[in-house]
């Protein structure tokens, strides 16, 4: 259930962590060490081939550096020395053997996670464009916190006899990297770096354990989305209503006598009374098990939560997204009727009724009718609920853990960062000419 | 036509008593509960056919027992285990024993 954005938080928050630590790379932790620069390096590279860290040189000269420093920042670090370790596969999964160990395997794990999300997301929702700043920014937050530490490697791969090792990342230490990535974050840092919109996943989300509240508010927005995306026989919907109601009565328990207990009581019998008009109708197609496995993950949950803490907040939680729920239940109706894949009787022979296909005129489902109701009025519940915190918490990018060239912002406060990270920059005079253009 | 097979008798009487809880009834989780486990006993192929509509005269305490009474005898007399199951399955849902991964 992690998200880029979160594991990407966690990657500069171990680096940053570290970066005050005077011993980073003590010699139980340089396997971590070498893992985590391995996959941050991996993950970087990732994002770079993608176009997100803009453009690619294949020159390194003084000019190519001045004019165009992503391309020679992507250049310099992809022929950073490659030290993968051994067994970073196994670090994954292992237990630290001592503080700086714990921060590099944090590292490392995260830069996995988030290079694993980066690739697997929908293609049309990674940043393009201006957007790619936070991007780079965050890119040269990186590389920045791992040049600073990796004099502290080379200390332990001497420690451990691999001279030639850190030999090889003694030179590594004089190709420039170190100063472009100063330039490139000061001049991300000269626009808007605001967040770019969350990567999204391709497909339709497997139903997700709830065990906790985390999980609780993902399941909720993971049964909205299997309700939009699959299709359902009204008997698959209609246990999912049975197991919604139930949540929603639990949820009035749980948060306590009052208008909010009041109104979801309410609406539960809403959705308990149009549940059972789907008993007049039927359906012979494929029916997705997403939902009616999610909406038992969450019904499970609550149950579990009213015998043991009865965390009012998780009343809350179900109380939020009930209005997005029983919204999404109608649209998944209204829809398979308007596929024709459900059935209903038909009434010109009452002593043998038969299935005919529903519609929206003559076979229409009495169903419809109680669940446009239901979400008309469920939507009345928002006002009621308190607003989730959590939800306005934003996870702190490496960007603002990791401070970048800040000694060179001074020196380079007439930078005038281009449109996207691609660009070349002006020389000086184009540059002057242009301010006194806009002047 | 939609192919369709009969409702055995003693699955029917269950049927014909949960649909027949009134709309008022106050135990609103009850009414929940009797949802869940006529979705579960229709979850068939071929489909059951269409029932009449009933009238919603039972409360739910009542129905329910009947339900269940019913459902016991329908679990013996299922003629294979794909019916024993989902009739066990439909009396578990009346007791409050959700089951979570039914092929609804």
């Amino acid at each position: 259930m992690v998200t880029y954005e979160e594991a990407m938080s966690e990657v500069g928050r171990a680096l940053a962590r570290l970066l005050t630590e005077p011993r980073p790379v003590t010699d139980a932790a340089l396997e971590p060490a070498l893992a985590a620069r391995e996959s941050v390096l991996v993950l970087l590279a990732t994002q770079a081939s993608d176009g997100a860290l803009g453009r690619r040189t294949t020159t390194d000269t003084i000019s190519e550096i001045v004019r165009n420093p992503t391309g020679a920042f992507n250049l310099l670090r992809s022929r950073l020395p490659r030290l993968p370790g051994e067994n970073a596969n196994q670090l994954l999964a292992a237990e630290p053997e001592d503080h700086a160990s714990s921060l590099w395997l944090l590292a490392h794990r995260n830069a996995v996670v988030a290079n694993h999300l980066w690739r697997t997301a929908e293609p049309s929702s990674r940043p393009q464009g201006a957007a790619t700043w936070p991007v780079t920014a965050d890119a040269a937050a990186l590389t920045a916190a791992l040049t600073q530490l990796e004099p502290a490697v080379t200390d332990a791969l001497r420690r451990a006899g691999r001279t030639a090792a850190a030999a090889v990342l003694d030179q590594s230490r004089w190709s420039g990297l170190a100063y472009v990535t100063e330039v490139v974050g000061v001049l991300a840092a000269a626009g808007d770096l605001s967040d770019p919109a969350p990567l999204r996943r391709p497909g339709t989300p497997s139903p997700v354990a709830v065990r906790g509240m985390a999980g609780l508010r993902e399941g909720n927005r993971r049964l909205v989305t299997h309700l939009r995306e699959q299709p359902l026989s009204p008997q698959a919907l209609q246990v999912v209503m049975s197991r919604h109601g139930s949540a929603i009565l639990t949820a009035a328990d749980l948060v306590g006598p009052g208008a909010l207990a009041s109104s979801l009581t309410e609406h539960a019998r809403r959705v308990a009374l149009a549940a059972r008009r789907l008993g007049a109708v039927a359906s012979v197609e494929a029916s997705d098990r997403r939902a009616p496995l999610q909406a038992h993950q969450i019904h499970a949950f609550l149950v579990d939560e009213a015998r043991g803490p009865r965390r009012p907040e998780a009343g809350q939680a179900v109380a939020r997204h009930a209005p997005a729920t029983i919204a999404a239940i109608a649209e998944r109706a209204f829809s398979d009727v308007q596929t024709g894949r459900w059935y209903v009787a038909d009434g010109e022979d009452p002593g043998r009724p038969m299935w005919v296909q529903a519609d929206h005129h003559d076979h229409r489902p009495e169903v419809l009718d109680h669940l446009k109701e239901a979400a008309e009025e469920a939507s009345a519940l928002i006002e009621l609920v308190e607003p989730d915190e959590s939800v306005r918490a934003r996870v702190t990018p490496p960007r603002e853990r990791l401070e970048v060239g800040t000694g060179l912002a001074a020196r380079m406060a007439a930078a005038v960062r281009p449109a996207v990270p691609a660009e070349r920059l002006a020389p000086p005079g184009e540059r002057i000419a242009e301010r006194s253009l806009t002047m | 036509m939609t192919e369709t097979r009969p409702i055995p008798p003693a699955a029917a009487a269950a049927l014909d008593a949960l649909c027949a809880i009134r709309d008022d009834e106050p135990d609103v989780a009850a009414l929940l509960r009797a949802g869940a486990a006529v979705a579960t006993l229709r979850a068939t192929r071929p489909l059951y056919p269409p029932t009449a509509e009933p009238a919603r005269t039972l409360d739910a305490a009542s129905a329910i027992a009947r339900a269940q009474e019913a459902l016991d005898l329908a679990v013996l007399e299922a003629v294979d285990a794909e019916e024993a199951v989902r009739f066990a399955a439909a009396r578990a849902e009346l007791n409050g024993d959700p089951v979570g991964a039914f092929p609804w």
